[in-house]
């Protein structure tokens, strides 16, 4: 049994520790991948925060059937997409990404001015955060986790319950809507 | 190779999807369709920018707040539990509510046979045993059909009513295997027992603890079980009434003769 396996198991027993130590190894990729959900920081620890107290309630259940991160990837994403549902922020549609929370907090906290090469770079990460979080939640779910999270085809297919052919069509689609939207960027 | 084809494939081309004859094709298209080969190029370097997003550093206090809703959640599942072990107390009140107005049914209604049967009862014998219980349980059985009550609240009503009566020589008197019978559900009867529960909050620390309040001492205790140390039938029962709080009981063991008994914690689905 690994570590990640004997963590579990305390955790569902009642050990408060153990679940500690699950949510720090998962803290950070989940609130990323809410982040790029939601395109937003105070969303995302929200959902975050949600996606860990659905996994603490519902631990018990948890039988180890399929990969852990696998289940709670499939949290996050139910999560992410109950919030959408209920016309909560997961902005969607625009890929055209205005000024923005992370545009102000750059300029708050550089007061040196930034080397061009470094504005240029920040804009470009910019814009391609804007345009991921622009998909459908579909899309956006595969991308993020094919190409920032490097889960397999298969492994995407079990996290969001659809066959194998609908992962592959919607990563093939989600880059090319992406290509659309960065074609300046990228010509 | 079709451009509208080639551009399907472009996608799984990239993450290796593609069988040997397929990504063949596909270069093949690549190497004389300028079009295609733009997109090949665009669709690699989107790939390589969103591979190179990093992980977002968590917020300042994430982890405090986190914590601040894990432990509201965990009142709001006491509660919960309050709630539920409420719920089953007054369940509780209502069986021994019914139970009680099915005795006082019986009283009212064999009124004149007490008072008739009450002096002999005071020199009642263990022979006097057999016509008594006939007749308590015609009693019961008449009860039964006029309340439409279970057979549990009638074999109840029984008892008590023979409690009531004084008859407590007879009822002290029977042997422990018809009390069994009688009370099939109201203790632990074998060395073990598992405790089907739906809230993942028992564990065996819960147990031990409500064991502790009856003065029953633990010998034993693994992730999912405990075993206690019960010496008389009171411990047995008050160990299955605070059972029977926290989930559905079975009885699992064998051993009849045992002082112990291990309750094994099962989640329920």
């Amino acid at each position: 049994m690994n570590d990640e396996a004997l963590l579990i198991e305390r955790a569902q027993n009642g050990d408060v520790s153990a679940f500690e130590e699950l949510v720090s190894l998962y803290a950070k990729k989940i609130y990323s991948y809410c982040y790029r959900m939601t395109d937003s920081r105070e969303d995302a620890e929200d959902l975050a925060q949600e996606v860990f107290i659905k996994v603490y309630r519902n631990l018990k259940s948890f039988k180890g059937n399929s990969r852990f991160s696998t289940w709670i990837y499939r949290i996050a994403y139910n999560t992410c997409v109950d919030r959408y549902r209920k016309g909560k922020k997961l902005d969607t549609v625009s890929l055209n990404p205005g000024k923005n929370e992370d545009a102000v907090e750059i300029e708050l906290v550089s007061s040196d001015p930034l080397p061009e090469e470094e504005v240029i770079k920040r804009e470009r990460y910019r814009k391609l955060q804007a345009c991921i979080a622009g998909l459908k939640p579909e899309y956006k779910t595969v991308i993020i986790l094919r190409d920032i999270q490097n889960y397999s085809y298969e492994e995407i297919a079990e996290i969001l319950q659809v066959p194998l052919g609908t992962v592959k069509s919607h990563i093939s689609r989600a880059r090319a809507a992406l290509c659309d939207a960065l074609r300046e960027m990228l010509e | 190779m079709d451009c509208r084809v080639a551009q399907e494939l472009i996608s799984p081309y990239i993450d290796g999807e593609l069988d040997r004859e397929e990504a063949r094709q596909l270069e093949a298209h690549i190497e004389s369709c300028s079009g295609c080969r733009q997109r090949f190029e665009q669709m690699k370097t989107v790939v390589q920018m969103v591979g190179a997003l990093k992980e977002e550093e968590l917020p300042d206090g994430f982890s405090d707040r986190l914590q601040a809703r894990l432990e509201a959640e965990q009142v709001t599942g006491m509660v919960h539990r309050k709630h539920s072990r409420f719920s089953r107390w007054i369940k509780w009140v209502g069986i021994a509510a019914a139970a009680a107005v099915i005795v006082l049914a019986i009283r009212v209604l064999s009124l004149d046979g007490l008072l008739y049967t009450s002096p002999q009862e005071k020199g009642q014998t263990d022979s006097a045993a057999p016509e008594d219980m006939s007749k308590s349980s015609m009693e019961g059985s008449q009860d039964e059909e006029s309340a439409g009550s279970s057979d549990r609240l009638a074999a109840e009503a029984e008892k008590q009513q023979r409690l009531d009566k004084g008859d407590v020589g007879v009822y002290d008197a029977e042997s422990e295997t018809s009390e069994q019978a009688r009370e099939a559900d109201g203790y632990i009867k074998s060395d073990k027992v598992e405790l089907r529960v739906q809230d993942v909050c028992i564990t065996p620390q819960t147990l031990m603890i409500r064991a502790i309040q009856h003065g029953i001492d633990m010998v034993d205790q693994t992730e999912n079980s405990i075993t206690l140390k019960v010496t008389s039938i009171e411990q047995r029962k008050a160990l299955y009434r605070e059972l029977e709080l926290l989930g559905v009981v079975e009885e699992v063991g064998t051993n009849f003769e045992s002082d112990t008994v291990t309750i094994v914690i099962v989640e329920q689905e």
